[in-house]
């Protein structure tokens, strides 16, 4: 009842509602429907056949190692990152902060090409691993590269908030007692800023998967090499083999939803475990 | 945190932070510049003046402009409704507005594909208005609504939520109707967020790439926006005149950052 009294008392609601619905139904919903449909009417066993082919699978793989790897080096510098920003006072700090904002706000074909020219044997960066006779651009790790490029900025905004709230009293309790930084780190900080960390990872990770942009300018894109998912679904649409493309994206977008769940539940579990401690 | 500021500790991450940004972050900025000028001043004044980079300039414009005004109104309805009142389906409609933020812009370019394409299921619709849909500037629009359906929203949603309900009921109560009170009471104290999420918005309407490439056709001078225009330069191998392109872009994003910085202080979304 007192739901109901709230919804009278404060006018807009059918509007606001009509608006929404229209505009959801309109941009997003009647899309969607439409892979769903397309996806249903291609039939089961050419369905199949087109997600587990060699060079599709192939794909998966590279996507999924690509992206692991490169929200594993995020949880690393994103927290080196993190915990610099919030805990010291240096020279540059406030543009360092900034420039945590680029690799959102800059559209992905600058990137992309940036990063290219500068990981190319010819280029800057890549000029100094062929040194050491690294290859870096068109090879799996130009992949990385773009892909730690795009999602920076992920556990770096998770894990700062946390930091900033940690409460200080514990770590003292720790130094009187005699532990060393060290410890005090892996038994007094980390299991506070666990959750976030995955929550960056998990944000980073499904970027990741999907990013498009800034990876096909360095990956070289060769087939079972270095081609990502997204590139396969746009190779399929360019030969006008739109089945193959929605098979393809429903298989992505399933495996989004599942990791995305999962994400969620390890981020819950460990935030309980952190709760229930104290 | 004292036990963590000593030199030994202190120093080392500092290095590593600012080497990993500046070999990632500000390398790039500084290539994109320098091949840019690498022709010289004229020939890149001559590049910015050139009828196709204007045209791409005008649809980019138009993309971002479209997509802000709808977002504006959608994102103020769903935030609206979403803050004040309660409803069945409430968690739903959250997923579906989120829902563009997880899925890859390859795919979001498809879906528009498989509906107004010559095969999707709207074709005859489109067919019978004699539109042409995709391949086409009104896909570009599409899909730049698409992506940016959440920012407005996911700003606005919080801060109305910590403001709480009251001042807008007391006003219902006395007897003030809906546009009373949205323009005099919740627009005054929600204008900051509203034009924060405005912004990030922008930021991923210029610059959509994989979305609007599906699209576009990449017809020159008709449906290339700036990113296709950089990309379908460098692919020419044309570098610095990708470049050059780019910095309009790179510009751009200065702009959106430093106004981002001034309106939102820890948006969750950016």
């Amino acid at each position: 009842m007192e739901q109901r009294a709230t919804n009278r008392l404060i006018p807009g609601y059918r509007l606001g509602l009509s608006i929404t619905l229209t505009g959801l139904s309109l941009i997003v919903v009647i899309p969607f429907c439409s892979l769903l449909i397309s996806g249903i009417q291609m039939g089961w066993q050419p369905f199949i056949h087109t997600i587990t082919d060699s060079r599709v699978v192939a794909s998966y793989l590279v996507s999924l190692k690509g992206a692991f790897s490169a929200a594993l080096i995020n949880v690393i510098l994103g927290l080196v990152l993190a915990w610099v920003l919030t805990f010291y006072e240096f020279p540059g700090k406030k543009l360092l902060d900034a420039l945590l904002d680029l690799p959102f706000a800059l559209p992905t074909a600058v990137a992309g090409i940036a990063l290219a020219f500068l990981f190319s044997t010819k280029g800057w960066l890549g000029q100094f691993a062929a040194q050491f006779n690294l290859k870096i651009a068109y090879t799996f790790s130009g992949i990385v590269i773009a892909m730690v490029f795009v999602t920076i900025p992920f556990v770096v905004r998770e894990v700062q908030p946390v930091l900033a709230q940690l409460d200080e009293t514990y770590q003292e309790a720790a130094l009187t007692l005699g532990a060393k930084p060290n410890l005090i780190f892996r038994k007094v900080i980390f299991p506070e800023i666990l959750p976030a960390l995955i929550a960056g990872f998990g944000l980073a990770f499904a970027r990741s998967i999907g990013e498009y942009g800034s990876i096909i300018f360095i990956a070289g894109n060769q087939p079972f090499k270095t081609e990502i998912t997204p590139l396969t679904i746009m190779f399929k649409l360019e030969a006008h083999d739109y089945n193959g493309a929605t098979a393809i994206a429903c298989v992505m977008l399933l495996f989004s939803f599942v990791f995305i769940y999962v994400i969620h539940s390890l981020q819950r579990h460990f935030e309980n475990k952190r709760l229930g401690k104290k | 945190m004292k036990q963590f500021q000593s030199k030994r500790i202190k120093l080392p991450l500092i290095i590593i932070a600012w080497g990993f940004m500046a070999l990632l972050l500000i390398l790039p900025i500084i290539l994109v510049i320098s091949q840019a000028a690498s022709h010289g001043l004229g020939h890149y004044l001559q590049l910015l003046a050139n009828l196709n980079t204007l045209r791409a300039f005008n649809l980019t414009v138009a993309a971002t402009v479209i997509s802000v005004g709808v977002n504006l109104i959608l994102g103020l309805s769903a935030a609206w409704i979403i803050a004040f009142h309660d409803f069945p389906g409430k968690r739903l409609l959250n997923t579906l507005i989120d829902l563009p933020l997880s899925v890859s812009p390859v795919i979001v370019g498809l879906i528009f594909v498989l509906t107004f394409g010559r095969t999707g299921w709207l074709a005859p619709l489109v067919a019978h208005f004699n539109l042409q849909i995709i391949f086409a500037p009104p896909a570009i629009f599409l899909v730049t609504i698409f992506v940016t359906f959440p920012f407005v929203t996911r700003e606005l949603v919080p801060v109305l939520i910590a403001r709480g309900r009251e001042e807008e009921q007391t006003a219902a109560f006395l007897g003030a109707n809906f546009w009373q009170i949205f323009t005099q009471i919740t627009l005054p104290a929600i204008k900051t967020p509203l034009a924060g999420g405005l912004v990030l918005a922008s930021a991923r309407a210029m610059g959509e790439f994989g979305a609007v490439a599906v699209v576009s056709g990449n017809i020159v001078g008709k449906t290339l926006t700036l990113p296709l225009l950089v990309q379908s330069l460098y692919n020419q191998f044309k570098f610095e005149d990708a470049f050059g392109v780019a910095t309009i872009l790179l510009a751009s994003t200065f702009a959106i950052i430093y106004l981002k910085r001034v309106l939102l202080k820890n948006s969750p979304t950016f």
